[in-house]
């Protein structure tokens, strides 16, 4: 599906939610999720075949163990950020807290064989 | 009476020449010499006929710079395009996560420049062995060749200047050595792992502290090295006097009071002395070559692994990568204290060979 066909879908959904909106709120707003979910989907769709390239071409260097984590904290990132807008948008914003504090830990315990490494090279420094 | 007096002293002489000859033949460096280096040497330089000048000319110092290089360009470029890469594919990911907001998009680049750092200073800490055994070579390498450096001065008659240079040189290389073991490595050792902290949160700012820390080793070893230096050159040209009026005083000694014979013997002496020179200008040349093919591999490692660092640190820049950016520029401050360290303790190893290859025979 072509840009032009997403911006087409996006533009679609906002005048579905203006209406729905005016007539129940709720509506409006499960449509806004449902295009949400739909173009996020569709944008993980567009980069996996970019992942899969970079990853061919890293191979089996020292290279690809840091691309994984890379790609990992970006997923988790990209999920968090979009779950914690969608409780901001439905008024949850204590909700939005809790997912991001939980992304963080997730995005720690990513980084922890990092911090180990380095916490070794460190020790073996001094 | 008189013709007892005249064998006496004639038999002095010869006994005095006697004892440098035997001297001499003690003298034989190669065995004190790593392997790798006696195999990078020029073919027959240990052989008694060897024209030490022509064996060491400027072609065979290019090719041994040459063959260093290439000996460790393949690696360290091979990892200048894999750090390229790590960056590259590191701001890709920037240029994703920039639609998260706030803390995550911070988290993810907390994550991203850990990737960088991780992979810099397991660069660095192998950098950081390699100086460590480099400088253990060179240490055992003037301790071992010490003594024949002192048997090069006495045979010329500078006994002074033995004295002075041996226990100078002893003093130098336990001074490098504990200045390096006690101080200079663990202060070094510090701002590594310093750097690293930095580079886990940019709340964590250390960079002052960084630059002082490298500000005082860059100074304590300066300091060290030309004051060594400035003090042993000193104590050599004195030395060196006192020898030669000694020396002077057997000569006019032996030509005044051994009749007949008394000049001749005084010219014997001085031909001996200047064969000595020719020997001390082979096992000084010979030295400098081998403290030069020892610091070689290190010290073009070092700088290889540096300009790396400087285009990774530029690339990143270009890339909008800020924390990695600074990670880099650490990292390559870091090399450059390395760098300092290397080239001074070889310098000063140098310096003192020098010092004996220059110093003229005390009968000449």
């Amino acid at each position: 599906m072509s840009i032009i066909r997403y911006c087409g879908l996006v533009i679609f959904a906002l005048f579905t939610v203006l209406l729905t909106s005016e007539l129940k709120r709720d509506i409006g707003k499960l449509v806004g999720i449902c295009a949400g979910v739909a173009l996020l989907v569709a944008a993980i769709g567009k980069l996996v075949p970019v992942f899969t390239v970079v990853k061919q071409l890293l191979g089996e260097t020292v290279l690809a163990g840091y691309f994984t984590t890379l790609i990992k904290a970006l997923g988790v990132s990209l999920a968090v950020d979009f779950c914690a807008d969608l409780c901001k948008d439905l008024g949850e914003t204590s909700l939005a807290g809790r997912i991001e504090l939980l992304g963080k830990a997730e995005l720690l315990l990513l980084a922890l064989p990092l911090v180990s490494e380095l916490i070794k090279l460190a020790r073996g420094l001094l | 009476m008189r013709a007892v007096s005249v064998i006496a002293i004639i038999l002095v002489f010869l006994s005095l020449l006697s004892l440098n000859a035997a001297a001499l033949e003690s003298v034989d460096i190669g065995e004190y010499i790593p392997d790798e280096v006696k195999q990078a040497l020029p073919d027959g330089i240990f052989d008694d006929n060897a024209n030490i000048a022509d064996k060491l000319s400027f072609s065979y110092f290019f090719e041994s710079i040459k063959k260093s290089f290439r000996s460790v360009a393949g690696k360290y470029t091979a990892d200048l395009y894999t750090l390229a890469a790590l960056l590259i594919v590191s701001s890709l990911f920037h240029l994703l996560s920039q639609s998260t907001k706030g803390e995550l998009e911070g988290a993810f680049s907390s994550v991203s420049s850990l990737c960088v750092c991780v992979y810099v200073f397991t660069v660095v800490a192998t950098l950081f062995e390699a100086v460590s055994e480099y400088l253990g070579t060179l240490a055992s390498f003037a301790t071992a060749v010490t003594p024949a450096i002192s048997i090069a001065y006495a045979a010329g008659g500078n006994i002074s200047a033995a004295t002075v240079s041996t226990s100078g040189l002893m003093l130098s290389i336990a001074v490098v050595e504990n200045i390096c073991a006690y101080l200079l490595y663990p202060l070094l050792s510090l701002v590594a792992a310093l750097t690293i902290a930095s580079s886990l949160s940019p709340k964590i700012r250390i960079g002052t502290l960084i630059g002082f820390l490298r500000g005082v080793m860059m100074l304590g070893i300066s300091f060290t090295v030309t004051s060594i230096s400035v003090i042993m050159s000193l104590q050599h040209t004195l030395a060196g006097a006192a020898d030669t009026l000694g020396a002077r005083a057997v000569r006019f000694a032996a030509s005044s009071f051994i009749p007949i014979v008394g000049s001749a013997v005084s010219e014997a002496v001085r031909m001996v002395a200047g064969s000595v020179g020719y020997i001390r200008a082979s096992i000084g040349g010979v030295g400098i070559a081998v403290v030069i093919l020892i610091t070689l591999p290190v010290f073009i490692s070092l700088m290889i692994v540096r300009i790396n660092l400087v285009i990774g640190a530029s690339l990143s820049d270009i890339l909008g990568c800020e924390r990695e950016t600074q990670v880099l520029k650490q990292a390559s401050s870091l090399i450059n204290v390395l760098i300092a360290l290397v080239a001074l303790c070889a310098f000063m190893f140098v310096y003192f060979l020098t010092l004996l290859l220059k110093c003229s025979s005390a009968y000449g």
